[in-house]
């Protein structure tokens, strides 16, 4: 019998702990099987390995994987609130200058000149960096919403959030805490409560207006909606009396930034609401991003920044109803392809 | 979970992730989260730092993904990071407590016929004379005792069976030292399980 080499005695090796290609393991078998000293290394080192396979592979318990992407979801938003104050520190930073630098006024004719040029230049640019940074970041937190849907759907047997709600109810009244389903977030309030989106999701970023929420988790459980309009700067569609037949498609509009008729709602939610259409109101963009357009979140979870209100082959308006020019706060649309959102 | 997730390639779902698809870095997660926790498990023995450690492999990956070479597969790469990372935990941890001397001291390296040699005498009694779960623990522990390089080189080559030239990347050693310390490694596993079966006969 030939002594076996180095190499040889390695390829057993490695057959054995599984290291081997499909070529290396059909040589290393061939040598097992012709050479009485291979068999033998072969049959100490199974023996060898052999308590290494009583270790079974434990899975990844689902509570961990769940706070990893807690953990990363906070990293990433906490990443966008820093490069957020970055910026708005840097348009507020003001400008010094020591005193002696005043004392002549050719030097302040000058300075004035160089500030207005640099401002006419700067000021345009950075705001557009601003609006566009902010358009973004709105993206993000509609896609966020978008997951917490989904996750709702999943621990619900595939439903949607939903409240139950008659026909001739006001969606209008946005923050009402009764028990009347009085509003047409109340069921995109479900989202909060059960903690699948964070609160401060719901107010664009682009909204001057907007704040987050500042509540603690024992509050939000207090309430039956968002705490007031200000709170939710995003408009939620209204489905039709009918939808039973009809499911929602990938590319029909979900959610979208805050509808322009509905900006100005009565605080006091016993006064009735009324609100006649004009050329204005059905051309303006949303305000959350300056009237160039709005942020759309389709039932895929996809998230469109759209300069007009059309949506569609059909250039549906997803903030009006069709035939409809005096609105109530109660109007549904008739059909489920006529999209609606509202407030 | 969207299904198209399922089909894109790890560097696809990382450039899926960058441009605002944040189910994608999930998808990453939910590929390598059994392999990577049982390399932990296996390789640091302590459920608290198996789950700091896990998850701040994937904090790492996130905030490294840019430096990520597509070109180039993820699953070495997360493991270098999770290698690293439960490594600095345990210097961290060692530097505040007291550990078996055996896990820090550099282990005396082993020829090829010295790891045959250690299993010669062992032959004769089958480890299946054990019930499965004293074998398990016994296991275990013989591994979470071993030190630190031949550990990691042993789970990595046996668990997870990554080529030579990948532990040779996820280590930073050159190839003929990860054969040299798999050797030992193994070697040394031999003679702790025979020392053990000793001692229970």
């Amino acid at each position: 019998m030939t002594p076996l080499s180095t190499q040889q005695k390695q390829l057993i090796f490695d057959y054995c702990i599984g290291l081997t290609s499909e070529e290396e393991a059909a040589e290393a078998e061939q040598l097992i099987a012709s050479n009485e000293q291979a068999a033998e290394i072969h049959s100490k080192l199974k023996i060898a390995f052999g308590p290494l396979d009583s270790l079974k592979a434990e899975s990844c318990p689902d509570d961990l994987v769940e706070g990893t992407v807690w953990r990363l979801n906070n990293l990433a938003r906490s990443s966008q609130l820093r490069l957020q104050q970055l910026l708005a520190d840097e348009q507020a930073r003001s400008v010094t200058g020591r005193s002696r630098f005043w004392q002549n006024f050719g030097e302040i004719l000058a300075a004035a000149a160089v500030i207005l040029f640099a401002a006419g230049v700067l000021i345009a640019p950075l705001n557009l960096a601003r609006q566009n940074y902010w358009q973004q970041a709105c993206q993000m937190q509609l896609k966020r919403i978008a997951q917490g849907i989904n996750l709702y759907s999943a621990d619900h047997n595939g439903e949607l959030p939903a409240v139950a709600m008659t026909t001739g109810e006001p969606w209008w009244k946005v923050g009402y805490q009764g028990k009347e389903n009085h509003s047409n977030t109340r069921h995109i309030w479900l989202l909060v409560k059960g903690g699948y989106v964070n609160p401060t999701d719901f107010v664009c970023p682009g909204r001057s207006q907007g704040r987050p929420l500042q509540f603690d988790a024992s509050q939000v459980a207090n309430h039956n909606d968002f705490p007031a309009r200000r709170y939710v700067t995003y408009s939620f569609r209204i489905r039709c009396n009918k939808p039973a037949k009809h499911h929602l498609f990938g590319r029909e509009v979900l959610t979208a930034d805050s509808n322009p008729l509905f900006e100005s709602l009565p605080e006091n939610y016993s006064k009735p609401f009324k609100l006649c259409l004009n050329k204005g109101l059905l051309t303006a963009n949303s305000v959350n991003h300056n009237r160039r357009g709005q942020n759309v979140l389709f039932y895929d979870g996809g998230v469109k920044f759209v300069k007009v209100r059309g949506i569609g082959v059909a250039a549906d308006d997803i903030f009006t109803l069709q035939n409809t020019d005096t609105y109530q706060g109660i109007e549904v649309p008739s059909t489920e392809t006529d999209a609606f959102l509202a407030p | 979970m969207k299904p198209f997730l399922k089909k894109q390639s790890d560097a696809e779902l990382l450039v899926l992730y960058n441009a605002g698809e944040e189910a994608a870095f999930r998808e990453i997660i939910n590929r390598y989260k059994n392999s990577l926790y049982a390399f932990l498990r296996q390789f640091l023995n302590q459920q608290d730092l198996v789950e700091d450690v896990f998850q701040e492999t994937f904090i790492q990956l996130f905030t490294s993904r840019d430096s990520f070479d597509p070109s180039r597969p993820l699953r070495p790469w997360l493991f270098t990071i999770a290698a690293n990372k439960a490594k600095d935990t345990l210097r961290k941890q060692q530097r505040t407590a007291a550990i078996p001397i055996g896990t820090i001291a550099e282990p005396q390296e082993m020829s090829f016929d010295d790891v045959l040699n250690a299993f010669t005498s062992d032959s004769t009694t089958p480890y299946k004379k054990l019930q499965e779960n004293e074998t398990a623990l016994s296991v275990r522990e013989i591994i979470a005792n071993m030190p630190e390089n031949l550990r990691e080189i042993l789970i990595l080559a046996y668990f997870n069976k990554f080529s030579y030239k990948q532990m040779a990347q996820i280590l930073s050693i050159p190839i003929g030292t990860v054969k040299s310390r798999l050797h030992t490694a193994v070697g040394r596993f031999a003679k702790e399980w025979k020392a053990l079966r000793s001692k229970q006969k």
